[in-house]
């Protein structure tokens, strides 16, 4: 049993529940402690106030409020993104012809990146290149853009993507 | 607390896109955040502002949580720092603000002076003591500690935060956390011993 009043630092621990030693002592202590059992009223006092759920801080419904505003930031992030994609693939478009016409060797080179009749796509593309060839270069710029624009928005919809994979896939253009 | 696994179910659904699913996790946590904010902050109007901020920086950062600590912890340490960082900002431009250590240092002098003024023979305790004025006694006086003081004991007492972990969210060693904890709770005792007679408390 404690001869000298319990200090506050046993007082804490013993009403934390925390494992301390000699706590039958202290206990016995408060059985014959006058004092001690009005401090430890007084700790009991403050430990009720600390545990009582205080006012919320938050208005009610404010959920609303912020699903609102990430609803709106994911539109204007998408729209930006749809705004570059649409950008990327008009430059693509218009770019990747006249180069092809510039160097004039599209069969070539889209032959090497085909190489070897790859799933008989060699002949195809040497259709469809040999049928631009045939035109004048403002309707060969035209179609070849059109035929990139096609084939970047059928990816866009047939793939099994959600959202944001989708959107992780189409940052790179 | 929710299991680790519903948890991660839930940061995927939220991740898949569907801000509905974040409704799910804003229930779940805005009681530890309303905590943060009802100690930290006083006025309502910052209270709204900075609670949504909080949970948009969350949603923002969820794809980088990667459960290397608890949810809550995480999420607790988000709502720290805004406030904070909030309160830092806020100094520039009104200097009475309170997130000044050595200004919170100086605040529990002022209280122990109090305190050892309020012991001197000349002070009279008051006579008559009942339930609500010593309750509405503590909470103001809850509210006169110092902002570090006030948030470990509310992460303590109602979210039952372990200090390891409120070491965590606040950015502190354990050390200091066990030693607000203690300060705050003996300050307390102090004011309210110095207020009231012991024997009144005997309730």
């Amino acid at each position: 049993m404690y001869l000298d009043h319990l200090t506050d630092e046993q007082f804490q621990l013993y009403l934390d529940g925390l494992p301390t030693e000699g706590i039958s002592d202290i206990e016995e202590h408060l059985k014959t402690c006058e004092e001690c059992r009005s401090q430890l009223s007084a700790y009991k006092l403050v430990y009720k106030e600390l545990n009582i759920e205080p006012e919320s801080a938050l208005l009610p419904g404010f959920e609303n409020a912020i699903i609102s505003r990430i609803r709106k930031k994911a539109e204007q992030k998408q729209f930006i993104r749809n705004l570059l994609t649409q950008a990327a693939m008009i430059i693509l478009g218009s770019t990747l012809p006249l180069y092809f016409l510039l160097t004039g060797k599209i069969s070539d080179d889209l032959n090497h990146i085909f190489v070897n009749n790859w799933f008989g796509t060699k002949h195809l593309w040497e259709n469809v290149f040999g049928f631009i060839r045939g035109m004048n270069v403002s309707t060969e710029l035209v179609v070849s853009a059109l035929i990139i624009l096609v084939v970047f928005s059928l990816i866009e919809r047939i793939l099994p993507f959600s959202g944001h994979r989708k959107a992780a896939l189409f940052k790179v253009f | 607390m929710e299991s680790l696994d519903s948890e991660k179910k839930l940061i995927e659904n939220i991740l898949a896109g569907n801000p509905d699913e974040f409704r799910v996790l804003i229930n779940q946590y805005k009681k530890l955040v309303s905590h943060i904010l009802f100690r930290l902050i006083s006025n309502q109007n910052d209270r709204d502002e900075l609670s949504q901020e909080i949970f948009i920086k969350i949603y923002e950062n969820l794809k980088s949580f990667k459960f290397q600590s608890k949810l809550s912890t995480w999420i607790g340490r988000i709502a720290h720092n805004t406030c904070l960082n909030y309160l830092r900002k806020k100094r520039l431009h009104f200097y009475d603000d309170q997130i000044n250590y050595q200004k919170d240092e100086n605040k529990e002098r002022n209280i122990r002076a109090d305190i050892h003024e309020a012991k001197s023979p000349s002070f009279l305790p008051d006579e008559v003591a009942n339930q609500s004025q010593v309750s509405s006694f503590i909470n103001n006086e809850i509210e006169v500690l110092p902002i570090q003081y006030r948030e470990v004991i509310t992460l303590y007492h109602l979210d039952n935060f372990s200090i390891k972990e409120i070491s965590e969210i606040m950015g502190v060693p354990e050390g200091t956390v066990k030693s607000h904890l203690y300060r705050s709770r003996k300050l307390l005792k102090d004011r309210l011993t110095t207020k009231y007679n012991l024997e009144e408390l005997c309730i």
